[in-house]
C-alpha cells in the first residue's frame, strides 16, 4: 500500500520550473532513495510536500488524503514530517526542550495552565519528559539532554534533527540529506539509526542525500533520479549504480 | 528630592511593566514590536475615560461629556483587557502575513494611528488638550510612596507571571518560534496561535503600564505617548537582555534611572537644553556597544533546564 503519492506535482518559481510533473508512490514501510544533481529539485519537492511550498499543480496524498495546500503544521500532525538539509535546531533551548516541543495536546501551552501549573499541566509534562528521555536514550544523545544545541557537533546536530522528528509519532519521514557535513565515524551510526527505526518503528523513509555510499547501503530496494526537476531513473541501488546515463548526468559526457 | 525620587521610580516601574511586554513579544517570541507607546496609549487612555469624574469640556465650539468615575481598580483591569484585545486584533491583521522587520514598521504605523486617535476623536479623548483630574490614589498621602509600594508589587507580580511563562511548556514553544519558526512549525505546532497568544499576553502588561502611569501623574495628552516612548522601553530591554526577565529590571533601572533621569544633577552645560538632549545620544551610543560587543544584553538568555528524576 502506497502510503505517500505524489501525482504531477509541479512548483515553479518565475520562470523556473523546479519540480516539473514529478511523480512519485511510496510504499509504506520502504526507505526510498532520491538523488540528482545539485539543482535538480529534490528539496523543492521535498517543502512541496511538507507545504512550505504549495505546489501549481498536481496532487499529494498521505494515507489517502490530500494534503496539498495544507500548512506544515496540519500535514506534521497527519504523520509526515521533514528534516532540513541544514540542522534547525532550535538555540538557546537545551536539547531536551527541543524534544519537548513537538508532542500535541499539551495542556501547559493553555496561558492561564502555564501559569497556575495545575496537576493536569504537570502530568503530561512528565509523559513528554519520558518519551524524550527515551528517545534521547535510543538516539544516543541521551548525555547532551542538558546543554544548548548551540554546543552540539554537526553530526549530533543532525541526530537531534531526526529524534525530534519523532517526538511527533511520524508515519513518514523525510531526510534531506541526513549525513551531510558528518564526519565519516557519525555517517554509520545516523545509518543505523534509520535502518533500526524503519525496522522497530514501522517508519517509512523518503533519503535525500549526496553520499553515494550511503544511499546505496539505505536504499538498496529502490533509488529514484531527479533531474531538472523530472523523473529521470529509477531502480534498484544496483540498476542505479549500472546506469550509463545516471552517470553522465551526475559527472558529465565521457570522453 | 522626594518628588524626584517618587517620579524616577514610578518612570521605572511603569516602563518596566511595558519592557515586560516588549520581553514576551521580542525577547520570547521573535516578534519585534515597535508600537509600545500604541499600548501604552491605549492602557492610558482606558483607564483615564473610565475613571474620571464625568465633565463638560468645551472644545473647538462644541460640547463633550467625558468621563465615567468608575473606580480606579476596574479601569485598570479595563486597560489591560482592552489593550490585549486590540493586540489581538492587530494580530489577526497583521502576524498571517508578517513578520520580522515589517511587523516592526507595521506595529510603528499602530502607535501612530493610536496617537493620531487620542488628538482627533476629541469627544472621547478631549483631543490635544488631553485628559485631567484623574484620579490619583495615594498622591497626598507620604509623598505618594505607597503608590510607588503599589508600583513595586505590580512589577513584582508581573515579573513572577513572566517567569513562569518562561518555564513553561508555552514559553519553551514560544522560544522555539523565535529561535526559528519554519522548524517548530515542520513539528506540528500552529505557530499563527501561539504568536497571537504571546501579542496578546504581552500587550495586556503594555496597557497596565499606561494605567499605572495615568493614575501616577492624573493628567495626560497624546504627545506623552510619543515613539521616544517606545525607543525607551525598547532600548532598556536590549541594554538588560531580551529574553531575560530580570535583565528587563536592570536595563530598565540603567537607562530610565541613570541615563535618563540622574543626568539632571549634572552641573549646566550650555543652553537648558543641552543635557537633555544629550541623554539620548548616550542612550544610543550605550545601545551600540551593547550590540557590538555584547549582543545578549548585560543579563544573557537563560537555558531552561527541565527537572529530572535522578535515574
Amino acid at each position: 500500500m502506497s502510503i505517500l503519492e505524489a501525482k504531477n506535482v509541479v512548483k515553479t518559481f518565475g520562470a523556473l520550473r523546479a519540480v516539473d510533473n514529478f511523480s512519485l508512490d511510496l510504499e509504506e514501510g520502504s526507505i526510498v532513495g532520491l538523488i540528482g544533481p545539485n539543482g535538480a529539485g529534490k528539496t523543492t519537492f521535498f517543502s512541496t510536500v511538507m507545504g512550505i511550498h504549495k505546489p501549481d499543480q498536481g496532487e499529494i496524498r498521505l494515507k489517502g488524503d490530500r494534503i496539498e495546500g495544507l500548512r506544515p503544521w496540519q500535514i506534521s500532525r497527519r504523520g509526515l514530517v521533514k528534516t532540513f538539509q541544514i540542522p534547525r535546531a532550535l538555540k538557546n533551548l537545551t536539547v531536551l526542550e527541543n524534544m519537548m516541543i513537538p508532542p500535541r495536546n499539551q495542556a501547559g501551552e493553555n496561558f492561564v495552565r502555564a501559569i497556575l501549573r495545575g496537576k493536569k499541566v504537570q502530568e503530561r509534562e512528565k509523559q513528554v519528559l519520558n518519551k524524550a528521555l527515551s528517545l534521547l536514550q535510543e538516539g544516543g544523545l541521551y548525555d547532551r539532554r542538558n546543554d544548548d544545541t548551540s554546543e552540539l557537533s554537526v553530526g549530533q546536530s543532525k541526530l537531534l534533527e531526526v529524534t525530534r522528528a519523532l517526538m511527533t509519532d511520524p508515519d513518514v519521514l523525510l531526510l534531506d540529506e541526513p549525513t551531510a557535513g558528518t564526519t565519516t565515524e557519525e555517517t554509520k551510526p545516523i545509518m543505523e539509526y534509520i535502518q533500526r527505526l524503519n525496522v522497530e518503528k514501522n517508519i517509512t523513509f523518503l533519503v535525500v542525500e549526496h553520499k553515494m555510499g550511503v544511499i546505496m547501503n539505505l536504499c538498496q530496494e529502490r533509488i529514484v533520479v531527479l533531474v531538472n526537476g523530472q523523473h529521470f531513473a529509477e531502480g534498484t541501488a544496483k540498476e542505479i549504480q549500472g546506469n550509463e546515463e545516471v552517470k553522465e548526468v551526475y559527472l558529465g559526457k565521457g570522453t | 528630592m522626594i518628588t524626584f525620587l517618587v517620579l524616577t521610580f514610578a518612570l521605572i516601574f511603569t516602563y518596566a511593566f511595558a519592557g515586560y511586554m516588549f520581553n514576551i513579544h521580542y525577547g520570547f517570541t521573535g516578534l519585534i514590536n515597535l508600537g509600545i507607546a500604541g499600548f501604552f496609549a491605549l492602557g492610558a487612555y482606558t483607564t483615564a475615560i473610565l475613571t474620571t469624574p464625568r465633565t463638560e469640556t468645551t472644545f473647538a465650539g462644541e460640547t463633550y461629556q467625558v468621563g465615567f468615575g468608575v473606580p480606579v481598580w476596574v479601569g485598570i483591569i479595563a486597560a489591560a483587557l482592552v489593550a490585549s484585545l486590540v493586540a489581538l486584533i492587530v494580530g489577526i491583521i497583521a502576524l498571517r502575513s508578517v513578520t520580522g522587520e515589517h511587523l516592526a514598521i507595521m506595529t510603528l504605523g499602530f502607535a501612530e494611528i493610536i496617537r493620531f486617535i487620542a488628538i482627533n476623536e476629541s469627544w472621547l479623548t478631549r483631543g490635544p488638550m488631553g485628559i485631567m483630574d484623574i484620579p490619583r490614589p495615594f498622591s497626598n498621602v507620604w509623598q505618594g510612596i505607597p503608590y510607588i509600594l503599589i508600583l513595586l508589587g505590580v512589577l513584582l507580580f508581573i515579573y513572577f507571571i513572566s517567569e513562569r511563562l518562561r518555564t513553561s511548556p508555552l514559553g519553551r514553544v514560544l522560544r522555539g518560534i523565535r529561535a526559528d519558526d519554519l522548524a517548530v512549525e515542520s513539528l506540528g505546532k500552529n505557530i499563527l496561535y501561539f504568536r497571537l497568544v504571546s501579542f496578546a499576553t504581552g500587550a495586556a502588561f503594555g496597557g497596565l503600564a499606561g494605567a499605572f502611569w495615568a493614575h501616577f501623574t492624573g493628567a495626560i495628552q497624546p504627545q506623552d505617548f510619543s515613539t521616544t516612548l517606545t525607543f525607551l522601553v525598547a532600548s532598556s530591554v536590549i541594554v538588560g537582555g531580551e529574553g531575560n526577565n530580570r535583565g528587563v529590571m536592570l536595563g530598565t533601572a540603567t537607562v530610565i534611572g541613570l541615563l535618563y533621569q540622574a543626568p539632571r544633577f549634572l552641573p549646566k552645560i550650555g543652553n537648558p537644553w543641552t543635557i537633555p538632549s544629550a541623554r539620548f545620544i548616550v542612550i544610543g551610543i550605550l545601545i551600540v556597544l551593547i550590540l557590538r560587543f555584547r549582543r545578549e544584553g548585560l543579563m544573557p538568555k537563560q537555558l531552561v533546564r527541565i527537572e529530572q528524576e535522578e535515574s
